[in-house]
């Protein structure tokens, strides 16, 4: 090795972190085909970002379900000790209250991270639906609205099949995405890019992602 | 201090970020630096936005016209003695390259918007009295004063999240800007380093220097025969793309201490 590359001494900063929360459907219209390749699409995850050194470490990722209760499957941990869970599906869907769980959520790992000085990229929000909400969404929406406004959170949001495209629209801000027939694990692989993209600057709200094609019906 | 005239030895390189190999981008920082009679140095450093088009363009045209400003105020007329002219002959150098990719923006067709260009900057001017600095958006100057420790003069305000900057092509740019001026002082080494190598260069908590980082860089900068290729390796090193998946400029410059009489 060279010079340089011997004698220079990096200093010892934490990895800064890109947190992403997952607020997944897994109510009764998902069972079948659509929990089977959600969980596929999981698995993919899990595996595309094990497989890359700075991802491993720098991508937290936390589960919330919403299939008759609110479930929180898994608390933010590191992609590189993440492992996918095998969803079942059963119940209602109580997105508004998912919503709000997955916020919060956020919300504390932030206020973590600045208590141990560790920096960190916008957080993600991304939510699979295959149905419309049941129970109350307004006030979540409206938290959404607030969040995005703040530029405190990244959301986004995926219909799958026979999902309320419309009412998707009224939650997130972001125009929400159709997903092409049960292609989760194409949905997932173009999640596991963006994470890994998400440290290029970004020149206001702009969000630096690769192209959403393939997964997407436009 | 002698009659002897001030000589500086300077070197940069980059290297393309993996993220930025896997979107198919080039690198998208340049460098650029001059050494003009009477032992005046200029330097700097610029970071092309990932979220732009035309960032690589964007960087480039903002080192070229923000050194060819300070090149040609530096020519016509003596270099100043104190803050408030630096500063005055920095804000116009930024303010040229504002203009310049404003303009770019403007006159073609298919990319009418300034923010596809979008760029930091990181300019530094050394004379045989002064050092000068000015910034817009992230990356880090660092100097050194008489053989000691590394510093960094200014900081640029800071954000909530490491990959939002301000950038030189922006409205605000001025008041984003910062500025630092040392003069009467031993400078005797200077660094210029864009936001990729920030995780190695300072400490998060403090914003310090991490001298073990500068110091050996500054020795090898020293050496007569110190390369730009030895650089350019140095940051695609394993060791460096481990830590970070960012593009990567770094400039360094070292006064000469035994420069003979002619």
């Amino acid at each position: 090795m060279s010079y340089l590359e011997t004698a220079v001494e990096f200093a010892d900063n934490p990895d800064p972190r890109c947190p992403c929360v997952l607020l997944l459907d897994t109510s009764t219209s998902m069972r079948g085909a659509r929990i089977a390749g959600l969980n596929d699409g999981l698995l993919a995850l899990e595996r595309d970002l094990q497989g890359d050194a700075l991802a491993r470490r720098r991508v937290e990722l936390a589960i919330v379900t919403f299939g008759g209760s609110v479930q929180v499957l898994q608390d933010f941990i590191t992609a590189d000790q993440f492992a996918a869970p095998r969803l079942n599906a059963g119940g209602g869907t109580p997105m508004g209250a998912a919503i709000t769980t997955a916020l919060d959520l956020l919300a504390a790992r932030k206020t973590a991270y600045r208590d141990n000085g560790i920096s960190y990229y916008r957080p993600w929000a991304f939510l699979i639906t295959d149905g419309e909400p049941t129970g109350e969404w307004r006030a979540a929406a409206e938290r959404v609205r607030a969040e995005e406004a703040g530029r405190r959170v990244a959301f986004f949001a995926v219909g799958v099949e026979d999902a309320d495209m419309a009412r998707l629209a009224e939650i997130a801000v972001r125009t929400p995405i159709r997903l092409r027939g049960l292609d989760f694990t194409s949905l997932f692989l173009w999640l596991s890019q963006s994470q890994k993209a998400v440290s290029a600057s970004q020149v206001g709200d702009q969000v630096a992602l690769p192209e959403v094609t393939g997964w997407a019906d436009v | 201090m002698g009659h002897a005239p001030v000589r500086w030895r300077a070197l940069g390189a980059v290297a393309t970020g993996a993220a930025h190999e896997r979107r198919g981008a080039g690198c998208e920082d340049a460098y650029g630096y001059a050494r003009l009679p009477g032992g005046l140095l200029l330097l700097a450093v610029a970071d092309g936005a990932g979220s732009a088009s035309r960032a690589a363009e964007g960087a480039r045209c903002a080192v070229t016209t923000a050194l060819g400003s300070l090149d040609h105020a530096l020519r016509t007329g003596a270099p100043p003695l104190d803050g408030p002219r630096w500063r005055t002959l920095l804000e116009t150098a930024l303010a040229a390259a504002h203009a310049a990719l404003n303009e770019v923006a403007r006159t073609e067709t298919y990319a009418p918007d300034a923010r596809e260009l979008a760029t930091t900057l990181l300019l530094v001017a050394v004379s045989p009295r002064c050092f000068a600095a000015a910034q817009v958006g992230d990356g880090a100057i660092a100097l050194r004063v008489a053989g000691g420790e590394p510093e960094i003069p200014l900081h640029p305000p800071p954000t909530e999240y490491p990959n939002e900057t301000t950038f030189i092509t922006g409205v605000g740019w001025r008041e984003d800007a910062r500025y630092a001026v040392r003069c009467d002082e031993d400078v005797d080494a200077v660094a210029l380093l864009s936001d990729g190598l920030e995780l190695l260069a300072v400490e998060g908590r403090t914003r310090e220097p991490h001298a073990p980082f500068f110091r050996p860089l500054w020795s090898y900068a020293a050496r007569g025969d110190a390369a730009p290729e030895e650089l350019a390796r140095f940051l695609r090193s394993e060791r460096v793309a481990a830590r970070t998946d960012d593009d990567r400029a770094l400039v360094l410059a070292v006064r000469e201490r035994d420069v003979p009489a002619p």
